[in-house]
This record gives C-alpha cells, sequence and structure tokens, in this order.
C-alpha cells in the first residue's frame, strides 16, 4: 500500500498532538505513548467525515471533479495540521505551556478553513460548503476535548 | 498568467465601485472568510486601521499576561502597563516585521506582492486573535479566570489562518511553503511573547 507525503504529514501530526496532549495528563511514556497512537488512529476520521459531508452538501461540483480530487484536496488541506504540531510540540517542551488543546482545536479549525477555501473554486455551493468543512472541524474538535476530558478520569 | 492569479489582481479594482465597509465588518469577515477580504477589500481598509486591529489584538494579550501575573503576586501595577505597552509595540512593530520576514521568503520563492499588501494582510490577520483578546479581557476581569493562555494563545493560533492565506494567495496557492512560511512566523511570535510577557524563553 503507498501512503502519500500528505497522509503521512497527517497522521504524524495527529499523533505529535494525541502525545502532547496525553503528556498534559501524566509524563509516563506508556501514556504519551498511547496518546500518541490514539492520536495517530483518530487521523483516519476528520478526512472521511470532510469528504462525506464535502459530498452532501456540494454534490454537483464534487462529482464533476471526481472522488480522487476530493481525496487529494482534502489530504492537502490538512498539510496545515502541520505548524500548530510543531508549535505546540515546541510550546510543551521548551517552553512549559500546557497548551496542547489550544494547538488541537486552532489546527483542526484551520485545516477544515483551508480545505473549504480551496474546495470554493469549484462552484456550486461555496459558503455552505466553507461552513460545513469548517463546522465539522469544530465538532472534531470538541469531540478531543470530551475524549481529553474523560481520559484524566483513569490516567 | 494563470487564470487565478488574473483574478486576484482583477478584484481590487471590482472592489474600488462597492463602498468602503466599516473596520468591524472587515474584521469578522477576516475571521470567516480571509481568502475574500484579501483578495477583495484589503487595500479598502486605512493603514491606521489595520495596525489599530493588530496593535489592540497584542496588547489585550499582553494586559491579560500581566493580570495573570498580578494575580500570582508576580508583576505590579506598572509591569501591567508596561507589558500592555509592550504587547502594543509586538502587534505593531513586530508584525511589521513578521511581515517583513515573510515577504522577504516569498519573493525567494516567486511570491509577487509588493510589501505594504502584505503588511496590512498579516495585521488584519490578527482580527481573530482580537475578538478572542477582547471576550478574554472580559472573563479575568469579570471572573478572575487566568486567560492569556485559554484566550490569548488561542487567539494568536488562530491567526495563523488568515496569515496562511494571504502567504498562499502571494505564492500561488502553494500550500506546502505556505504552512512552512506561518510555521516561522507564528513561532517567532510565540517565542517573541514568551520572552516579554511571561520570560519564559531562555
Amino acid at each position: 500500500m503507498r501512503i502519500s507525503t500528505f497522509t503521512l504529514s497527517r497522521v504524524m501530526s495527529f499523533a505529535v498532538l494525541g502525545a502532547l496532549t496525553a503528556r498534559q495528563l501524566s509524563q509516563g511514556a506508556p501514556i504519551v505513548a498511547l496518546g500518541a497512537a490514539v492520536g495517530g488512529a483518530a487521523s483516519w476520521a476528520p478526512p472521511q467525515v470532510i469528504a462525506r459531508l464535502a459530498s452532501m452538501v456540494n454534490p454537483g461540483p464534487v462529482r464533476a471533479q471526481g472522488e480522487g480530487a476530493l481525496r487529494a484536496t482534502v489530504d492537502r488541506g490538512f498539510v496545515m495540521l502541520v505548524p500548530f504540531a510543531v508549535l505546540a510540540a515546541v510550546a510543551q517542551l521548551a517552553l512549559d505551556w500546557g497548551a496542547a488543546q489550544a494547538f488541537v482545536s486552532a489546527a483542526l479549525m484551520t485545516s477544515g478553513a483551508t480545505i473549504g477555501s480551496e474546495m470554493a473554486g469549484w462552484g456550486g455551493r461555496r459558503a455552505a460548503t466553507a461552513i460545513a468543512t469548517t463546522a465539522s472541524m469544530i465538532v472534531l474538535s470538541g469531540a478531543w476535548t470530551m475524549l481529553s476530558a474523560y481520559a484524566v478520569r483513569w490516567v | 498568467m494563470s487564470s487565478q492569479s488574473a483574478l486576484d489582481q482583477a478584484a481590487p479594482t471590482e472592489a474600488t465601485v462597492a463602498a468602503t465597509p466599516p473596520l468591524w465588518v472587515s474584521v469578522l469577515r477576516m475571521m470567516a472568510d480571509p481568502t475574500a477580504v484579501l483578495r477583495s477589500r484589503l487595500q479598502e481598509v486605512a493603514l491606521p486601521w489595520v495596525f489599530a486591529v493588530s496593535g489592540s489584538a497584542f496588547a489585550l494579550f499582553f494586559l491579560q499576561t500581566g493580570l495573570d501575573l498580578s494575580r500570582a503576586h508576580r508583576a505590579s501595577g506598572a509591569k501591567v502597563l508596561l507589558l500592555t505597552a509592550e504587547g502594543a509595540l509586538c502587534g505593531t512593530v513586530g508584525v511589521v516585521a513578521i511581515a517583513w520576514v515573510a515577504w522577504v521568503i516569498c519573493g525567494m520563492f516567486g511570491g509577487a506582492r509588493p510589501l505594504p499588501w502584505v503588511v496590512r494582510a498579516f495585521a488584519l490577520g490578527y482580527s481573530p486573535a482580537l475578538v478572542y483578546s477582547a471576550l478574554g479581557l472580559v472573563a479575568n476581569v469579570a471572573l478572575g479566570w487566568n486567560t492569556a493562555i485559554a484566550f490569548g494563545v488561542t487567539g494568536v493560533l488562530w491567526a495563523l489562518g488568515p496569515m496562511t492565506a494571504a502567504i498562499k494567495l502571494m505564492m500561488a496557492q502553494r500550500l506546502v511553503v505556505a504552512a512552512t512560511i506561518v510555521t516561522l512566523c507564528g513561532g517567532a511570535l510565540l517565542f517573541t511573547w514568551g520572552l516579554l510577557g511571561t520570560g519564559s524563553v531562555g
């Protein structure tokens, strides 16, 4: 199976953000490794959610562009996770700021907005597509926050 | 010239026909759809106003840092005022410096926007930070919360979205280059805050 650089960057970024979120709960290596694993595994969901939503909200242009173009655009948009993962690592490891959640929220929202902006060029229901991609990332950001809060109970 | 570049070049001329929108409309639109503002309305916003946005955003962010430190008995009233002034400086001179660095790097990769456009784009890009900082100040003063990281840092991070949109327009939509430059610029601003605001750098 061939994995693109974009896919790899998305999985790595989620793994880093997962590890940093877990590190705020406990600095033990197993917990941090588990956070990285959960983050990496969770990286599968956002592109699926955005691709399905875009197909539902703006079906004509998405069908015209094709499934491949949709996947490629979504994959490219999640490159915006990388700056936030790097800055979150620097903030927590070098500056000792425990703010991983803020970086996760901003990373997801910016990625959603970037994908919406890229798809706006396809025409059709541009505003609805932009709102749907960004709003879906708000929901996923909320899910991440709730999962983190739940994890506190058993760490 | 690509059709996208042609659209970017043509849009400001078309926009001059429309009435100049109030600053708050540009601030809100910059939060919701930065690319549209950057393509059509950026030249309509006067330079002092864009610096009012970024300067106020950073001044409020640094003020909250001072208030958080003051609550922990680590800063006097004078220190809080000094931090606020440093924030205003960071939001004006600092943003110009960051815009200049981005302009130089983009120029090396073939970016073709003039420096005043980049400065306007970066300064107005701190619209989300201004809104977040204002909300944070309310929570800080009214509820006694420590808000510098929860609201201030979050706001500055949100500004990376408009910054990316601006660099993408400069770089003919090359997202990977934009993401790299944004990482450098965002890191520089966070380090500056860490150095001036919290002394946690070095």
